[in-house]
Formats: C-alpha cells, sequence, structure tokens
C-alpha cells in the first residue's frame, strides 16, 4: 500500500522471517502494481485463480519446511506451546482417561502446523481487500473456504463479515468482556499446574 | 511452573496497533477464571505462531488471535474426541502418539502426518528413556542425569509406554525382606537390605 516502503519489506522479511523466507519470496515477480510486495500479478485484479495459485505454491512450501525443520531438531524442549495447558484441554472430555507423555507433546507441533496453515489462508483472504490487518472475517473466510476445517464452523460464524468488531459476541463463551478484572491473567493458572500430581499418583497403583 | 512462570511475563503490552495484551476476562469466581483460562492456550504463545506466516509490516487484530485460540482449542478436543474413540473400542486407556497421528489421519489432516510421524521418532529417540519410569505424566519435570543413568542400565529406549505398565504391576519388595532374613546375619542385615533395596529398585524400575 506505501509505495515508499516496497523495497524496505523485502529486505526485511529475509533477515526476520528466515524460515519463511522461500515461501514468501519464491513466487513473488518484482512488483507492477500497488497492491504490495508480496502479492505481484500480471492478471487483473479481479481474477482470483492467481493469487490462490501463489498461496498454494506457498502453502507446498509450507509443508515441505515443515518436514525439513522437524528433521534438523535436536532438542524438543523448545517447545512454543505448553505442555500442560494441552493435556488440560485433551482431559476436558470426560472419556478421556489416560494420555501418555508423548500426546501432548505431538499435539504441540501439531497446533502449530494448524495455527500456521489457518493463519496463512486467512492472511490470503485480507490481502485480496487489500487491508494490512488480520481481522476475524478473514478467519472465518479461511474457515469456510477449507473442507477440512468444518468442525470450526460453530465457533466463526459464515456470514461474519464486519471489518475491525473489536468484540467477539458469537463464542460460546458466557462471560461478556468487560474492563474490571479481578485477578492478575497469568497468576492463577500457576497455582493449577500443581493438581496433576496427585491425579497421576492416583492413576498408578 | 518455568512455563507458567514464562507466560507470567511475556503479556506486558497493550497497544492496541500491535496488541500484545493477555486474554482478559472477567470472572466472579477464582474457580471460574481458572476455567476460563485453561481452555485457550496462552494468547501470546498464539500471536506469535502467527506472525511466523505472515509478512513483517503485517498486523494481527486481538480478535483475530482471540478467534484462533478458540479454533486451536476445538482443534485439540476434536481430534482427541477420535482418538479416544478408538482407545474405547481397542479396550486401551491410555490415548497415545500413534492414537493422535491416527486421529488425524482420519479428519482429514493428511499434510500434518508425515511431519508428525518424523515428529514423533524424533521424540521417541531423545525423550524415550524417560517415558519407562511411573511419573512419565510429569513433562515438565525432568530428572536428566537420573534418567540418563537408567537407560544406559536398561538400555529400552522404544518400549516406555509399555514398560511403564508393567512396572505399575509388579512391585515385588515383601518376598525380597523374607529371602534376606535367611541368608544373612543379624549384625549385616540392615545395611545389606538397604543395598539390596537400592538394587531391587533399579531393576524393577525398567524390567
Amino acid at each position: 500500500m506505501d509505495q515508499n516502503q516496497h523495497g524496505q519489506p523485502t529486505q526485511e522479511a529475509v533477515g526476520k522471517n528466515q524460515y519463511q523466507s522461500n515461501p514468501m519470496m519464491a513466487p513473488t515477480n518484482p512488483p507492477s502494481e500497488t497492491i504490495g510486495p508480496y502479492v505481484t500479478s500480471s492478471f487483473p485484479r479481479e481474477k482470483q485463480h492467481a493469487p490462490q495459485d501463489i498461496y498454494q505454491e506457498q502453502l507446498n512450501n509450507f509443508w515441505a519446511k515443515q518436514c525439513q525443520e522437524i528433521e534438523e531438531t535436536t532438542d524438543l524442549r523448545t517447545h512454543s506451546l505448553p505442555y500442560a495447558r494441552i493435556k488440560k484441554i485433551m482431559k476436558a472430555d470426560r472419556d478421556v482417561r489416560m494420555v501418555s507423555a508423548e500426546a501432548p507433546v505431538l499435539f504441540a507441533k501439531a497446533c502449530e502446523m494448524f495455527i500456521m496453515e489457518l493463519t496463512m489462508k486467512a492472511w490470503a483472504n485480507a490481502e485480496d481487500h487489500r487491508r494490512r490487518i488480520l481481522q476475524k472475517s478473514d478467519i472465518a473466510s479461511a474457515i469456510s473456504k477449507t473442507d477440512v476445517f468444518d468442525f470450526l464452523e460453530d465457533i466463526v460464524p459464515r456470514d461474519v463479515g464486519i471489518p475491525r468488531s473489536s468484540i467477539a459476541q458469537n463464542f460460546d463463551l458466557s462471560m461478556p468482556p468487560h474492563q474490571n478484572v479481578t485477578y492478575p491473567p497469568y497468576y492463577v493458572p500457576a497455582m493449577v499446574t500443581g493438581r496433576p500430581i496427585p491425579d497421576q499418583n492416583h492413576h498408578g497403583p | 511452573m518455568e512455563d507458567e512462570s514464562h507466560n507470567n511475563t511475556l503479556p506486558n503490552g497493550f497497544n492496541t496497533g500491535s496488541p500484545e495484551s493477555p486474554f482478559l476476562k472477567t470472572s466472579t469466581t477464582t474457580t471460574q477464571h481458572n476455567k476460563e483460562q485453561d481452555r485457550f492456550l496462552p494468547i501470546a504463545n498464539v500471536g506469535r505462531i502467527m506472525k511466523k506466516v505472515i509478512p513483517p509490516n503485517g498486523k494481527i487484530s486481538k480478535d483475530a488471535k482471540e478467534t484462533v485460540q478458540e479454533c486451536v482449542s476445538e482443534f485439540i478436543s476434536f481430534v482427541t474426541g477420535e482418538a479416544s474413540d478408538k482407545c474405547q473400542r481397542e479396550k486401551r486407556k491410555t490415548i497415545n502418539g500413534d492414537d493422535v497421528i491416527w486421529a488425524i489421519t482420519t479428519l482429514g489432516f493428511e499434510d500434518y502426518v508425515e511431519p508428525l510421524k518424523t515428529y514423533l521418532q524424533k521424540y521417541k529417540e531423545i525423550e524415550g528413556e524417560k517415558l519407562s519410569i511411573p511419573k512419565q505424566m510429569r513433562s515438565e519435570q525432568r530428572l536428566q542425569q537420573h534418567h540418563n543413568n537408567y537407560h544406559d542400565q536398561n538400555n529400552q529406549p522404544f518400549n516406555g509406554a509399555y514398560a511403564s505398565s508393567n512396572l505399575i504391576s509388579q512391585p515385588p519388595y515383601v518376598p525380597t525382606d523374607q529371602k534376606f532374613s535367611l541368608t544373612f546375619s543379624p549384625n549385616s542385615i540392615q545395611s545389606q537390605l538397604r543395598q539390596q533395596d537400592q538394587i531391587d529398585s533399579v531393576g524393577h524400575w525398567y524390567e
């Protein structure tokens, strides 16, 4: 959008997103439109075909990159999502009895890939609408366009199209957000972390 | 605890341009607040992962992050439910890594399968010895030196999940005491029992 920054974002991309620079840069041609440095096309802007091809190639690069990153990983402790919280979400289902140690570890990786795939598709929608800020409507659009995300339809109603909506009224949360905060946000979960210990001991004998 | 402490320091900013604020919800009771927090992964972690796949000058609104928080929890519950159903059909009580990969395959996330299989194999190679102790569920409390010692003696890195169940059902300490009381003199019984206890503990820990 800002023509003055056409060159700089390209350089920043190489430095800041070294792990994703290939999928971002590979399909990009020299920019010939004001649409932005990451979406270039010789087709008219009305067409949807070219951007989808570009993002499909980005997705393919993304999955190849995932396999490569995992092969090169030597320390699995550098996880990006807390195992304890994942396990707690898993055990929210009453039918779930015991969870092996490897399951939350796998889920941490699966969730990371899930978040990245969902975000990439949502960002494609934001760029189609010539925006630089990812909105909830972009997430909703990505979900509606992807069959494998059907299970998320209840979370994000399909008709959500209001840009810059600040409050998520459609979630199944019963409590609306308020400015008044009763407790510090991440103090209480630290106490909850201690609970699994007696539960695990109980399963032992 | 270290993870929680780390999360505790992350969400400091309240800049609307690049929202890093924590997921604040009003709660009338501590219990309800805990449940609210526990239903989602930390918004800072989610936001950081999202930023890895958008251009550096792109922004992510707070409601987009919150939406993805919801989606991830739903993804975990969705896959876990499928894996749990499979375990019940097969009369097993513990959901393991292969069950998770099977569920993800069944639910259509084919692209995830190869990375996850590689990840699980690598996990077993690196962390396998830790699965063969009764406290395997404490994935966040690891005694590296302790585990390495037992791993060297036992050398069974790929049998963790099953060795654990065997171990739980075999705590034969009483017969050992009876045997030793017949073969040692009264003066050295205590010291010998202590040594034997250690050996038995080591042996049964990994058999």
